[in-house]
């Protein structure tokens, strides 16, 4: 579905992709993990066009992704980041109707898909009536989702969509998620540091080091056919807490 | 409605309310048949503008008083504009300032008026040169009788008219023929006799007429010299008037003669000193010397408030509906092209240092008197505080709000009209407001080019040291910046989402 050749991008001297070369199956989920600095997030942002390549090319469908093609291919993309990036002064409906008023849907079309959405991520309507500095963090997150889904792209792009949760929030919100992903059956791109997420959410998993892919398959061939040392100590490192208790305990 | 157009109906409504205020005529504005006699801002000048008002309305012509304008060269300008049709002029100042470029003499003044399109009349009567005055008990305490007698005295302290300091007959060459040792300050003519009075001046300039000689006891130093130049006083009109509406210069040319000095400082010591309205005092003149029978019914303080409200809101209305239409505009430009950005910001900074009256004198030789010039020179001084606030109120957008409606795929000019501007507005409101309180301190300096408003009272408040008329117009200026203000925040609070309001 995506399919990015060869593809470099340096910010001053710092590389943040280096020659990457990466093909994302349509309907399934692909997860990016990978410390901080190697490179998901540029990953993410290639992939949508709000970062341009300074070499190879990025494939979305059959369309080459430029300057030109990059508006309309939007529209088949939904975006979320972190703190859901919702504009301040519309209300959760205004944000997630924006687009659609933009090309003229008619009043009707809006709210009835307005409302099959807030059914898929369970939010309660009257939310959708207030600004979002009104809202929780997972009330955003979930008008986020929505706003992402308006337009039924082809592609969503989810940019640690989670990160600024509380736990509690964080695992509802996961296996809300995780049950819209597998009921839409769309093309999912997520990025996460946090290897439980990745392994939670991934049909397929891909390790960033660097810039460049360390390592890819299912979660349990990276715990348990490490390509290398680095994939080891990164799985080990976020895992290392737990076992600490699993051990005190017997 | 939804708040995104919110914005976009504030700029109609402002633009609306200007071009609407902008279609009433301002006080004195001139219809094409209307005579308009000029005079400039100082007592004696305006009962004289008056007194040619009285004379043109007594042959049935319609006619307005421009009065109190900022000095010669505004009226000089307007009149070979075309903006006034007379006013009164000396020739002192024609010889020495006005006309001091060419070859002018007093016997070839009339043909080189004609030149530019100008006739005069012969003298009205009396000669009322520049001079130094003192105090009288200073002058004698001193032994000072003339000009040349202050240069064994170098410590006193002169204050000299912004005029006098610049003229071609005032004090440069002044100094520079008595060899006088003392450097002088600017100051306003009507401020000085009170700069004198209080002993903080020694020494002022004066006009040999002025009402004030006689009731401050002031020693009018002799020019044993012959420095200052004859200042006979005449009428200047346009020379098309003679064949436009002769009767006016028929009427115009009644006062020739008929104004001795001792009559004309009666006439100024009415106005200066007894505080009657100058043109009572030009009616009563005329009643009595020409036999006329001009009634003149002073305007009630309700009326005179009306009138300065009318035409003090058409200037700051129109002004701020033009700086927000063209501000916003550049303000855009400046945060979205960035080898435009710096320039205009210098642009709109660098125009904002003029001085107000530096800038209205350039207005007048190119846009004329009254309202379009003032509200050119306001709109601006408008400028700056809308287009910097524009400006930063788009740069300081969150980078991640900018990066999300570019990935929901909005066009950059759907994402500046439904995302940017509506973030950004409480910014541009907050220079909106700035401009409006710009607008009607600086509005006060219209009354100089003849656009009315609430500089007229504070002007001849100042001229007649009256701080009752002072307070007529700056009292009512500060109940309408709060009342402005107070609308802008209702119009704040019902366009901005709660979630922008504090």
């Amino acid at each position: 579905m995506i399919t990015l050749d060869a593809v470099s991008k340096r910010y001053g001297d710092a590389v943040a992709v280096q020659d990457l070369s990466l093909s994302v199956p349509a309907e399934e989920t692909t997860v990016l993990i990978g410390p901080s600095g190697s490179g998901k997030s540029t990953l993410l942002r290639l992939m949508i066009g709000l970062t341009r390549p300074d070499a190879g090319t990025v494939v979305v469908g059959d369309t080459t992704l430029t300057a030109a093609t990059a508006p309309s291919l939007r529209r088949r993309m939904g975006y979320v980041i972190q703190e859901g990036g919702l504009f301040p002064h519309l209300t959760g409906r205004g944000n997630v109707a924006l687009m659609a008023r933009h090309l003229g849907w008619a009043a009707d079309r809006i709210d009835d898909r307005i409302a099959d959405l807030t059914d898929l991520v369970q939010l309660d309507p009257d939310r959708l009536e207030q600004y979002p500095p009104e809202l929780s963090g997972g009330q955003r997150q979930r008008v986020s989702l929505m706003r992402a889904l308006m337009l039924d792209p082809d592609v969503l792009l989810l940019d640690e969509p989670l990160g600024a949760l509380d736990p509690m929030i964080r695992a509802d919100l996961q296996d809300d998620l995780r049950a819209i992903f597998r009921r839409l059956g769309k093309t999912v791109v997520f990025v996460t540091h946090d290897i439980g997420e990745a392994g939670f959410f991934g049909d397929r998993v891909v390790l960033l080091r660097g810039g460049q892919v360390e390592q890819r398959g299912t979660m349990a061939t990276l715990v348990n056919e490490p390509a290398s040392p680095f994939v080891a100590d990164f799985i080990q490192a976020q895992r290392a807490p737990l076992q600490h208790l699993h051990e005190d305990r017997s | 409605m939804r708040r995104s157009s919110g914005f976009g109906l504030l700029l109609f409504v402002l633009a609306v309310a200007g071009i609407f205020c902008s279609s009433f005529p301002a006080h004195g504005q001139q219809t094409d048949s209307t005579l308009t006699v000029g005079s400039k801002k100082f007592t004696e000048n305006v009962i004289l503008g008056w007194m040619g008002t009285h004379l043109l309305r007594s042959e049935e012509l319609p006619a307005t008083h421009r009065e109190e304008l900022g000095g010669s060269r505004f009226l000089w300008e307007a009149l070979r504009r075309g903006d006034i049709d007379a006013y009164p002029e000396y020739t002192g100042t024609l010889l020495r300032e006005i006309l001091a470029d060419t070859d002018a003499t007093r016997e070839t003044l009339a043909d080189t008026l004609a030149r530019y399109g100008v006739a005069m009349s012969q003298p009205l009567g009396f000669n009322n040169t520049y001079a130094l005055g003192m105090r009288a008990d200073r002058a004698d305490s001193l032994g000072i009788r003339t000009i040349g007698d202050l240069r064994s005295h170098p410590d006193l302290t002169f204050g000299f008219t912004n005029e006098f300091m610049d003229r071609g007959d005032g004090w440069p060459s002044l100094r520079a023929a008595y060899d006088l040792p003392q450097s002088a300050r600017g100051i306003d003519h009507d401020i000085a006799y009170r700069g004198l009075q209080s002993g903080q001046l020694d020494v002022i300039d004066l006009y040999s007429t002025d009402a004030e000689i006689e009731r401050y006891d002031l020693r009018v130093l002799e020019d044993t010299k012959d420095h200052f130049p004859s200042y006979q006083a005449v009428f200047l009109y346009r020379r098309d008037l003679q064949t436009r509406a002769p009767a006016a210069v028929d009427a115009l040319t009644r006062l020739e003669g008929q104004l001795p000095a001792d009559t004309m400082q009666a006439l100024n010591a009415r106005s200066a000193i007894d505080q009657v309205d100058e043109a009572q005092v030009a009616a009563n003149f005329v009643n009595r010397t020409l036999g006329l029978t001009t009634t003149f019914t002073p305007d009630t303080r309700a009326e005179r408030l009306r009138r300065y409200t009318a035409d003090h809101l058409v200037l700051v209305g129109v002004s701020l509906a033009l700086a927000v239409l063209l501000g916003l505009p550049l303000g855009i430009v400046a945060a979205k092209r960035r080898l435009l950005g710096p320039g205009i910001l210098a642009v709109v900074g660098i125009i904002y240092t003029i001085p107000a009256l530096a800038l209205l004198a350039l207005m007048v030789p190119l846009l004329g008197l009254g309202r379009v010039p003032a509200i050119t020179a306001l709109t601006l001084y408008s400028l700056l505080p809308i287009v910097w606030t524009t400006y930063t109120g788009l740069q300081d957008l969150p980078g991640p709000l900018m990066e999300s409606a570019e990935a929901l795929g909005l066009s950059p000019a759907a994402t500046l009209w439904r995302v940017e501007l509506p973030l950004a507005a409480r910014s541009i409101l907050a220079g909106i407001k700035i401009a409006v309180i710009i607008n009607i301190g600086a509005g006060t300096l219209g009354a100089l080019i003849g656009a009315g408003g609430y500089g007229q009272p504070i002007l001849t408040g100042i001229r007649r040291a009256n701080l009752g008329l002072i307070l007529e117009g700056t009292v009512p200026a500060a109940v309408l910046t709060i009342l402005l203000l107070g609308v802008l925040e209702g119009i704040e609070r019902a366009l901005l989402p709660r979630s922008m309001q504090t």
